[in-house]
């Protein structure tokens, strides 16, 4: 999913229509009056900023407009020379590619956004292990169970949806993935998280070691108006 | 990196710039009839800028719209 944030124009309008007012109704020949213009005309565009904000929406299973932005990393393979490492980047640009078919292909706004959901989650799990190695082991059953089962469901989901066709097994089926997907996508986002909890536990010990010592030095936030 | 504008940014810019050269019009027909050559320029050169975006706007290929299938999506 995609934040596109849209540009108000109207208040660049707005700037343009102050000039005309201004030329209508007050003198425009001496460049004091050019500048008071000026003036007059980006108090307008503050104004019409206020009134008009720019606006933003998430937009399922595309990216966000616009020609400057960069093309997905995981499109080309890289070989850090660490095999494990790149028979993870090798996972990450199937899932990614597969994921992304499925969310073209199944029709459903709520799946689709979940699939948007799972396909970034699952990158910053990758992106995150190929940063650090080490955290490897943490992602093993992630990657031989959980992301291949969830492939397996997107894809049973995406045939009995091509199907057209309604009954009980398909319909019954297709409840039960839609049901899963929202545990799953909460699992994906616990998974991303717990690659932090050494950091979490190391920042933590060390706010609490600065705490102490800015205590014992007389120059904490408790101790600072006092001295 | 330069920023490449976009169809809908020259329409922007050409609006802006029609405004500012019928602006710079009525300026000049207020001075009559004692016209100042900095006016002049200024509406020249305005309608000149104005001009040139509104031609680049309709040269522009129009890359801005919405994903089809995101549409059809949205609207079911």
């Amino acid at each position: 999913m995609a934040y596109v944030k849209k540009r108000s124009v109207l208040p660049i309008y707005f700037v343009g229509g102050t000039w005309l007012l201004w030329a209508l109704c007050a003198p425009l020949y001496r460049p004091t009056h050019y500048l008071m213009a000026a003036l007059a005309s980006l108090a307008a565009y503050f104004v019409g900023k206020m009134i008009f904000p720019d606006r933003g929406y998430e937009m399922a299973g595309a990216s966000a407009p616009g020609p400057a932005q960069p093309k997905p990393r995981e499109e080309k393979p890289q070989s850090t020379g660490n095999p494990e490492i790149d028979a993870l980047l090798d996972d990450r640009a199937k899932a990614v590619s597969e994921m992304r078919r499925l969310n073209d292909s199944i029709k459903d706004v709520k799946i689709s956004a979940q699939i948007s959901h799972l396909e970034s989650t699952t990158a910053k799990i990758i992106d995150a292990v190929v940063e650090k190695p080490a955290k490897l082991p943490q992602i093993r059953k992630f990657m031989n169970y959980y992301l291949p089962t969830t492939m397996k469901l997107l894809n049973a989901y995406d045939r009995m949806d091509s199907t057209g066709a309604s009954g009980a097994n398909i319909d019954g089926t297709k409840e039960k993935i839609e049901e899963m997907l929202g545990t799953i996508c909460v699992a994906f986002s616990r998974q991303l998280d717990a690659l932090y909890g050494e950091e979490a536990l190391d920042i933590s010990a060390d706010i609490t070691v600065m705490e102490q010592m800015l205590q014992q030095e007389g120059i904490g936030g408790m101790t600072l108006g006092g001295s | 990196m330069k920023r490449k504008i976009s169809k809908r940014g020259y329409r922007v810019l050409a609006i802006v710039w029609a405004l500012a050269s019928a602006s710079m019009a009525v300026a000049a027909i207020r001075q009559l009839p004692a016209l100042n050559p900095p006016t002049l320029l200024l509406l020249a050169a305005s309608l000149v800028a104005a001009t040139s975006f509104w031609k680049t706007y309709k040269t522009t290929p129009d890359v801005d719209k919405p994903d089809q299938k995101t549409e059809e999506k949205k609207h079911g």
